[in-house]
């Protein structure tokens, strides 16, 4: 049995213990840190820029930024999550400019097809009418998210959809707390407005 | 968990982000993702020398030596004390604003003659017709202070900073004990 193969947190070795050995040329100590923090990382860059090639390619980058540069990591500042999410942060948002993709038009994969996933669970008994609707409804609220602001994102996916402390979510924008809450407040102020707006047409 | 506050998020916008937030939280990243980096990262064994990526690092700061240090730290008081003492000999120099000793020293000539040193004069300016001058005439010179102002009676030019300082002034009286002429004696020292 490999170890360090339990993606539960609680009886693990604590992720700096982890990063000391991974540093150090302990492969099971990486592959236990991508399995534990790496869905997170994948989530957070979809979320941000909509398509899952991003998504794939930021994870990636960032796992081996962790592997080259995870001596930056003090665990006396915060926990390991931030810091990757701070990481990808700054990729996704260089992926997108590189790109010249700020805002992808839509919520399909790269293959242009709705991830199973993101389809829900469909009640059995809703009639497939309502359940296309609400998988549009679900793919314009993503698109409009995608259009917000960059920092009005941040917050909102971090705080409302990834449901981050907003004091890790401040640490991972390296910003204050406050301001996290701002953001938010105004990120949900311009979503509930251009929703509305949308309704309407 | 955060409390997102009811009348900051309208519930239909609630019910809608949960939604997409329980589908996204489905999400995995592709599983040869992880078999890719492993085989990137630890296929040629532990990585000793380890550059960083580009897009993520940052330049690596070179400690300063001690004589870079130091000059760090004079550079600005030396640079404020240049940039004073430039404005000074800007302020000092400039005839607009200090005017009267480059005139009288430049109106100065034959009337500085036999006054000591650090004192100029201008020439003696006529205050009366050269048919008040005999040849052979007895005149004294009496010495009185009047206010710099008075310069510019004769046509000199007064430093508007300086016009309430007083400036020395020798009279030339004839016998008689009218007034024939009058020097303008300025002191360096004052």
């Amino acid at each position: 049995m490999m170890p360090y193969a339990d993606t539960s947190p609680a009886p693990q070795q604590h992720d700096a213990a982890l990063l000391a050995a991974s540093l150090a040329g302990d492969e099971h100590a990486f592959t236990a840190l991508y399995r534990r923090h790496s869905a997170s990382v994948y989530r957070f860059a979809y979320l941000w820029s909509g398509t899952t090639a991003i998504a794939a390619e930021v994870a990636q980058e960032t796992f081996i930024h962790l592997h080259l540069r995870g001596n930056d990591f003090d665990a006396a500042r915060g926990e390991l999550r931030p810091w990757l999410l701070g990481v990808a942060r700054n990729l996704v948002r260089r992926q997108l400019s590189a790109r010249h993709a700020e805002t992808p038009t839509d919520f399909l994969d790269e293959n242009g097809l709705l991830p199973e996933s993101l389809a829900g669970d469909p009640d059995p008994r809703s009639d497939p009418l309502h359940v296309l609707l609400d998988n549009e409804a679900t793919r314009e609220l993503h698109r409009l998210i995608r259009r917000l602001p960059s920092h009005f994102r941040d917050a909102l996916v971090l705080v409302d959809l990834q449901e981050h402390s907003y004091a890790d979510a401040a640490a991972i924008c390296g910003c204050e707390i406050g301001t996290i809450r701002s953001r938010l407040s105004r990120a949900r102020a311009l979503l509930a407005a251009a929703l509305t707006a949308k309704a309407r047409t | 968990m955060n409390m997102i506050p009811e009348d900051d998020l309208p519930p239909a916008l609630r019910a809608r982000m949960a939604r997409l937030s329980a589908a996204v939280a489905t999400l995995q990243p592709p599983p040869a993702l992880e078999a890719a980096l492993r085989a990137r990262l630890f296929a040629a064994g532990p990585q000793v020398a380890r550059p960083a990526p580009a897009a993520v690092m940052r330049p690596a700061r070179r400690e300063p030596s001690l004589t870079e240090r130091w000059a760090a730290w004079c550079a600005w008081p030396v640079s404020v004390a240049a940039a004073m003492g430039l404005c000074s000999w800007m302020v000092l120099t400039n005839p607009a604003v200090a005017p009267d000793r480059a005139d009288l020293q430049a109106t100065a000539g034959a009337g500085s003659a036999g006054l000591p040193s650090g004192e100029t004069a201008t020439p003696f300016l006529a205050l009366a017709a050269f048919d008040d001058f005999p040849a052979g005439m007895r005149s004294e010179v009496v010495a009185a202070t009047l206010p710099r102002a008075t310069l510019a009676e004769f046509g000199l030019p007064v430093s508007p900073m300086r016009a309430a300082e007083p400036i020395d002034a020798e009279f030339l009286v004839g016998p008689n004990g009218s007034v024939l002429a009058v020097r303008f004696v300025d002191d360096a020292g004052r």
